[in-house]
């Protein structure tokens, strides 16, 4: 698979958290973040995996992937577009 | 004092209790929505002539139990000055409610109306994350990491693809997924899908005119429409539905035969 074309900022994991802590805390992650920088949530499947991402677009980010990770939960790279 | 008429009581909303000379009055709730003023009308009406508590129903509505009948005019009076109308029991057409969820279980009312999204892949936007085929539950999409293609024959409108996709990657349109002669009660059957999903308002009008028709035509008093269809037959039903379902028909809706007419689910035990 082709790298990312794009540098992860940084990085948070939520697959220990339960609705609504694994939104707000992303988005948390995602407000340390510069405009234009990216963050990776790794995310379990399921709830989050189905709501995250979408919360993130509907807040006006852009949610550039979303991939299986080798644990079997998923990656969700979201880049900023907006401060809140 | 004059003989009090039951059918006519029931038939306007008041329905006799086993307890003498009182009846539970049904209202007339569209949707199961109530404004604040409604409410309080019915509270009043609840303290002031009934038990000061309502019943629920199990179609999104409510009644007021132990109403006197003697007092059925001031109620009505009472009713009416916070905009609140008594509904209607027995043999009637009633609005049913219903959405995507279908929680309030569209097939089991004579003439079940569930909404539902037309959903059309759109490839520009896609980054192919695989969030709707995985919240498809009747496993309709399948995404190959370059396309995405919809079975429409297991597609059941729910419009959870393009409601969850992060990045707007659907157009969907939104239709009502229509059902016939389904029942609840002792007799309890799931109604059948006889049309391709209704396109407009004008469509589904059109058709629920021509159902309420037929049933006019063909029905005996307290006819419930499962009964009426069995016993007249299926086929005799079915073409003037979709008659209607056609000539309503919005530009682009499929024909009406394009669905097969679903068959009888196996009878309840």
């Amino acid at each position: 698979m082709a790298e990312n074309a794009y540098e992860i900022a940084d990085t948070v994991d939520i697959t220990d958290l339960v609705c609504p802590m694994t939104f707000v805390t992303a988005k948390a992650a995602l407000a340390e973040l510069e405009i234009g920088e990216v963050l990776r949530v790794h995310l379990a499947a399921g709830e989050p995996m189905q709501n995250v991402p979408r919360s993130f677009a509907d807040d006006g980010q852009k949610v550039l992937s979303l991939k299986e990770a080798e644990d079997g939960a998923y990656d969700l790279d979201v880049k900023k577009l907006e401060d809140e | 004092m004059a003989k009090i008429d039951n059918a006519a009581l029931k038939k306007g909303g008041f329905m006799a209790q086993k307890q003498k000379g009182f009846y539970s009055l049904r209202l007339h709730i569209t949707a199961g929505h109530l404004d604040s003023r409604q409410l309080i009308g019915v509270s009043k009406v609840a303290d002031t002539f009934g038990h000061g508590y309502i019943h629920l129903t199990s179609r999104q509505a409510i009644e007021i139990p132990f109403i006197n009948v003697e007092d059925a005019d001031a109620v009505k009076a009472m009713l009416a000055e916070y905009g609140v109308e008594p509904g209607c029991c027995g043999a009637r057409v009633r609005t049913v409610t219903g959405c995507q969820n279908n929680c309030l279980k569209a097939e089991e009312n004579d003439l079940g109306i569930k909404g539902g999204r037309k959903v059309q892949w759109k490839p520009d936007a896609c980054i192919h994350c695989g969030i709707c085929s995985k919240v498809c539950k009747p496993g309709a999409i399948t995404d190959d990491g370059k396309r995405i293609v919809v079975d429409y024959t297991k597609c059941v409108s729910c419009g959870k693809c393009s409601q969850k996709c992060p990045v707007a990657s659907w157009n969907y349109q939104t239709v009502y997924n229509l059902t016939f002669g389904g029942l609840f009660g002792n007799h309890i059957t799931k109604g059948r899908k006889l049309l391709p999903p209704v396109e407009s308002d004008e469509q589904l009008l059109a058709v629920a005119d021509a159902t309420i028709q037929w049933y006019d035509d063909h029905a005996v008093a307290g006819d419930r429409f499962k009964f009426c269809l069995d016993r007249e037959g299926w086929e005799s039903f079915v073409p003037v539905v979709r008659k209607a379902y056609d000539e309503a028909a919005p530009e682009g809706c499929p024909k009406a035969d394009s669905v097969e007419v679903e068959p009888a689910a196996p009878a309840a035990q």
